[in-house]
């Protein structure tokens, strides 16, 4: 006496049944989809994001001269006895870098960085809170910012510009924000370290968020001049290797000019792209795992809401659940009956929270400060994790109505 | 066990206790009962004298603590839960006293249940139900859903569906307790009309002008069963 179709054919029939019941229970069903919907655009939004911030990252680091580029920073002294060997050393200074690329063979270009400690830009509109970051004319050529509206030819600018001459390009927003209008400010000074400087040209993005428009540029000769003083210090800047050389080799031979012009004391670090990458690298590693936490909790949550609402359901079916067993219902198409409504349920929600999730990445690429980026393995992965959350979180609940006696369920 | 296998069913000794505390709880206690096919058989008894426990009993809803029972030859008493549901959905039509259809199925989807479970095709099913809705009068009701009927147009679409697996016996717990006079003598009539065509039916009722409708009559009283004299 095993029955006709046993626990198979119990199964088909509870899953046929199954999908049969979404639909009779639209209000229950609409908020276990939109618990697992909302956790995988979660899983998928947050990877989209730490996705596109990692190549962002590269691509901004290719435009910075990518691999080619050494990064050279002062360090400051963090014991007593550092500071007492530091002073020995006249510190990291423009002119021994221009020095050491004049000579040597590794190296052909100066990127310098400067930043003075005023945080306030002054136009006729008042003070806005900004920052100038003082540069050479090469960083507006070769590092990827481009600048319009010049007010005077490229190559008097440039002379000008590498001259220490008192001008400064404007970020458009920085512009629009101290003159009423960007435009307006083409001519015109504005007041940074109470230094005026004229306004030779705007920066120009196609990326409304890029940081760069609400930033000031002014020569790094004229910030020698008016900020550094005498002694010429460096906090940051790039060298470009010329093509060919190792990075070990530019490395070796600048840290070797160095240690010998500081007197044998160790007051700066050179670092190179491909460290700066794998710095970065991990940092964006780090981010993804955090992303990854965060969206499973997200995901788990949702997981929690079907569980809830399925035993809930169980318990407000438990009638139902007897007449089912009483009119020929096995336990295994009880089973598959409410499992099929969870995976079902959570598989609809699944393919809902991809395109909810996925979204970003087809419609906010240019609005968003960082290009969301997804693969097809991400979406493969966030179809697996939704599904098996549902799998999961309707097992129980499954288990126990296909296990009630039916006499106990018929008492409701 | 010959006797066993002509007979409809029977019980052996049937008991049936429930363990309160440290305290066991007699419910049935030695029942013995054989139903012919083709019998109309009322058990009547008072509340609380073991009625629902022996309907559980004999709908395969529950086992018994102790003693055997046999259902057109099977040992039930030895049946694990897939074989009991089985038997549930191929040898009994349950009609219950508060109909137990479900509210948000229509009345042909509620008598298409035992179908479905016992893997009868969509086009049979459609066919079935069709002629047993009709057979039962409620064919223009079949896209009602339950609250949207009479009560005794609930219970005929209950009696469509115990009866639609053409199953061995009708076992009714109390149906009529739900219905007023009119409807009862309605469904009891209907109930008649069954057994004239050869269905065989156990009611279970608590209600003496009820039962005397049934062909014959036992009493359960205290977990024990006698005759219809009490003896």
């Amino acid at each position: 006496m095993t029955g006709q179709g046993g626990n198979a054919g119990g199964a088909i029939i509870g899953l046929r049944l199954g999908l049969r019941e979404i639909g009779s229970n639209a209000r229950r069903s609409v908020l276990s989809l939109l618990s697992i919907c909302l956790g995988i655009a979660t899983v998928l939004i947050l990877n989209s994001l730490t996705g596109g911030a990692k190549q962002q990252s590269l691509q901004q680091m290719n435009r910075m001269g990518g691999i080619s580029m050494l990064t050279v920073e002062s360090v400051q002294p963090a014991t007593p006895e550092e500071e007492a060997a530091f002073s020995r050393s006249e510190g990291l200074r423009y002119e021994e870098m221009q020095n050491f690329v004049r000579q040597a063979d590794c190296c052909d270009t100066l990127f310098p960085e400067g930043w003075h400690k005023d945080n306030s830009l002054r136009g006729p509109k008042g003070p806005k809170s900004g920052h100038a970051m003082a540069v050479n004319w090469l960083h507006f050529e070769q590092r990827n910012v481009s600048v319009g509206d010049l007010q005077e030819t490229p190559t008097r600018l440039a002379s000008a510009w590498d001259h220490g001459e008192e001008i400064c390009v404007l970020g458009d927003k920085l512009a629009a924000d101290l003159f009423g209008e960007s435009r307006a400010a083409l001519g015109q000074t504005v007041e940074y370290g109470k230094v005026k400087w004229r306004v030779v040209g705007l920066v120009i993005s196609a990326s409304r968020l890029d940081w760069r428009r609400g930033l000031a540029y002014y020569p790094y000769p004229a910030y020698l001049h008016h900020f550094a003083g005498k002694q010429d210090k460096l906090q940051t800047i790039k060298v470009r290797m010329r093509g060919q050389v190792e990075p070990e080799t530019a490395v070796r031979e600048l840290r070797a000019y160095l240690l010998k012009n500081h007197r044998g004391v160790r007051d700066f670090s050179i670092q190179t792209a491909e460290e700066q990458i794998a710095e970065n690298a991990k940092a964006s590693e780090t981010l993804s795992l955090l992303g990854w936490a965060i969206a499973l909790m997200a995901l788990g949550v949702g997981g929690v809401g079907i569980l809830n609402l399925m035993l809930a359901t169980v318990s407000g079916r438990l009638r139902e659940i007897g007449v089912r067993k009483a009119l020929g219902a096995n336990d295994a198409s009880i089973l598959a009956q409410f499992l099929a409504e969870s995976i079902t349920v959570s598989g609809m929600g699944t393919v809902l929270g991809l395109v909810l999730g996925g979204a970003p990445t087809w419609f906010l690429g240019d609005v968003l400060p960082v290009t969301p980026t997804l693969t097809l393995g991400d979406y493969g992965l966030a179809l697996v994790l939704g599904w098996s959350t549902g799998l999961f979180a309707g097992i129980y609940p499954a288990l126990k109505a296909a296990r009630l006696s039916p006499v106990e369920a018929l008492r409701g | 066990m010959t006797a066993a296998a002509m007979s409809l069913l029977r019980l052996e000794k049937v008991c049936k206790g429930y363990r309160l505390g440290k305290e066991d709880i007699p419910v049935l206690r030695d029942i013995d009962l054989e139903v012919e096919r083709g019998a109309y058989l009322a058990i009547m008894g008072p509340s609380g004298s073991g009625k629902s426990t022996l309907l559980h009993i004999l709908g395969c809803l529950d086992a018994p603590t102790s003693g055997r029972y046999w259902l057109n030859g099977q040992a039930v008493h030895e049946a694990d839960a897939t074989a009991l549901a089985w038997l549930r959905n191929r040898s009994i039509g349950f009609v219950f006293q508060n109909f137990n259809l479900l509210p948000r199925l229509n009345l042909a989807q509620n008598v298409e249940l035992p179908l479905i479970y016992s893997g009868v095709p969509a086009s049979e099913r459609k066919r079935l139900v069709q002629a047993m809705l009709e057979r039962l009068g409620i064919w223009e009701r079949r896209k009602h859903r339950p609250h949207e009927v009479s009560g005794g147009q609930k219970q005929r679409a209950a009696i469509a569906r115990a009866l639609v697996k053409k199953p061995d016996f009708i076992l009714a717990d109390e149906p009529t307790g739900n219905l007023d006079s009119d409807t009862t003598r309605e469904i009891l009539k209907l109930f008649s009309a069954l057994n004239g065509e050869g269905h065989s039916i156990i009611l279970i009722t608590h209600e003496a002008d009820v039962a005397q409708a049934a062909g014959s009559m036992r009493i359960l009283r205290d977990g024990r069963l006698s005759g219809a004299d009490g003896k």
